[in-house]
């Protein structure tokens, strides 16, 4: 019983991540129309300012506020100078501009820093746990569940209750009709991408506290990835939907890692993505994927 | 209050619209005729920059306007309801017309707008807090035209506001368009029920195949029959 409990912490602390990271690239897609794959490397940008700034002396509360308005700044940046030129081109252009912008970003992280991994020193508490009944926490776990919740309210909040949340919600289901109505479209479109940067750099710091700081050039590609599927999971354009697909994710990966044999455990993924490709195959539309995009 | 001067529409090697003048005065209801794929819609979605013009120009009460952005345009008061009325159906009614009136600079003036639109409309009123995506056909109409009203238009522009609807609902919809022009506001009209448009009408401009073919009041463009033949053409 205790297993199941401790397993069940595991993978709300997972999901909660990937639910994230899900809604951060859902919210780009159901305004922009693009999976934005450059969107790993946001959290790359906020976590090498973390490192920046934790060269700088700066401690560890300035350093993580350092980090998410880097991904801010770096989201609304990706979206003037890569994909404001190609906002009416082909999908699959917007799509290899935002493998582009990937790819670049890296390159500039491996050039300016390392290739090789750094470590940004993480408050001491991160490490510790609480014992809960025999069940054990550790706090990163508390951290990231608690950050997820407050995030996702008040995401929910911004998108039902306010104007900019109100246009956004309008553009997402038909941006033509929304500009008719007087929606301006640079201005939810810049929106979208600082709430997606904001997430990833939330996202970022949850992630930094469970690895204990590491920081390398191609560590936005795994979060990337599992939001991607997250989102096919959800239905791709559903808001709820990501953050749905995220919690099942994280669910199922850590099922497959406490059920897998250990020998087999390295497959887990493998076995999740054949998972997505059935759901792909089955169900093309994912679970909440409406016609209509952006369900709250 | 709109000129529109020589317009030009290309879509990839296709001409929509080929170099067509028009205007509307302050005040008039006007009515934009003539068979599908005439460039009708065309023409209004140029007015708004739904569309950018390959050539010519359109004046709105002094303004060039042609490649404005239609976020720009709408704040001039010039205002569109689009074809097949693109209610945003996962926002309720209510957002909806929030989100029009969302442009107005005086708040209090804008929802004492939404109340009065919501007892005009009553339909709307009753479903105010229901996503827009459970109005029927007329309803949805209504709405449209209302969020329309949101944006304190000074020219509305309808397009094909009966599209689809019962006789019934047709009825109710000329009804209300007659009723904004007694209010002052100058309306401009695509309309495929040439007849049903011609008498509520100041002026109307008939179009086929890009380019006006006829203008008049009622009278001077003849009866029914002479219309329907204008629009299938000599011979037919």
């Amino acid at each position: 019983m205790t297993e199941l409990i401790q397993q069940i912490v595991n993978g709300l602390s997972l999901g909660s991540t990937y639910a994230l990271l899900a809604l951060g690239l859902a919210i780009v897609f159901s305004i922009f129309g693009l999976v934005n794959f450059a969107y790993g490397e946001l959290i790359t940008i906020a976590a090498y300012t973390m490192l920046l700034t934790s060269y700088m002396g700066l401690p560890w509360t300035l350093q993580i506020i350092a980090g998410v308005l880097a991904a801010v700044v770096g989201s609304v940046l990706m979206e003037q100078i890569a994909f404001k030129p190609v906002r009416n081109a082909d999908p699959t252009t917007m799509i290899i501009t935002s493998f582009g912008v990937a790819i670049a970003i890296q390159s500039i992280f491996t050039m300016t820093v390392s290739a090789r991994p750094r470590a940004v020193p993480q408050p001491d508490w991160t490490a510790t746990s609480v014992t809960l009944g025999g069940i054990i926490i550790p706090a990163y776990q508390i951290l990231t569940i608690t950050v997820t919740v407050v995030a996702l309210v008040l995401m929910t909040v911004m998108l039902k209750k306010t104007r900019i949340g109100l246009s956004m919600r309008a553009a997402a289901e038909d941006f033509g009709a929304a500009r008719l109505l007087g929606v301006r479209a640079n201005r939810v479109v810049s929106a979208a991408f600082a709430l997606s940067g904001l997430l990833a750099g939330v996202a970022a710091i949850l992630i930094l506290t469970r690895t204990g700081g590491v920081v390398e050039p191609t560590m936005g590609l795994g979060p990337v990835l599992k939001a991607f599927v997250a989102i096919v999971i959800g239905g791709i354009g559903s808001l709820s939907g990501a953050v749905l697909g995220g919690f099942i994710l994280g669910f199922a990966e850590v099922a497959l890692r406490a059920g897998l044999p250990s020998s087999v455990t390295g497959l887990a993924d493998g076995v999740l993505f054949a998972v997505v490709v059935i759901i792909i195959i089955s169900r093309p539309e994912g679970i909440l994927g409406v016609k209509q995009r952006l369900r709250t | 209050m709109l000129q529109i001067d020589s317009l030009v529409v290309r879509y990839g090697g296709i001409q929509a619209v080929q170099g067509i003048s028009l205007e509307v005065q302050e005040g008039e209801l006007v009515a934009l005729l003539g068979p599908n794929g005439a460039g009708k819609s065309s023409t209004l979605n140029a007015c708004v920059g739904l569309v950018k013009p390959a050539s010519g120009r359109i004046v709105f009460e002094g303004r060039e306007v042609q490649g404005m952005k239609p976020e720009d345009v709408v704040r001039l008061g010039l205002v569109l309801t689009p074809e097949g009325r693109r209610i945003l159906t996962g926002l309720t009614v209510r957002e909806n017309l929030l989100l029009a009136g969302a442009i107005r600079k005086d708040r209090k003036a804008m929802l004492a707008d939404l109340d009065r639109l919501l007892e005009r409309f009553p339909i709307l009123g009753e479903r105010a807090g229901l996503a827009a995506g459970t109005l029927s056909g007329g309803e949805a109409q209504q709405l449209a035209i209302a969020r329309s009203l949101m944006c304190a238009p000074r020219l509305l522009l309808l397009d094909e506001p009966t599209l689809g609807l019962a006789p019934k609902v047709v009825d109710q919809v000329f009804g209300i368009v007659e009723e904004l022009r007694a209010e002052g506001i100058t309306v401009l009209m695509v309309e495929q029920n040439a007849v049903r448009a011609l008498e509520i009408a100041d002026r109307a401009y008939v179009m086929r195949t890009g380019v006006i073919v006829g203008q008049g009041t009622a009278e001077e463009l003849g009866d029914a029959e002479g219309l329907i033949s204008s629009y299938l053409g000599a011979g037919s």
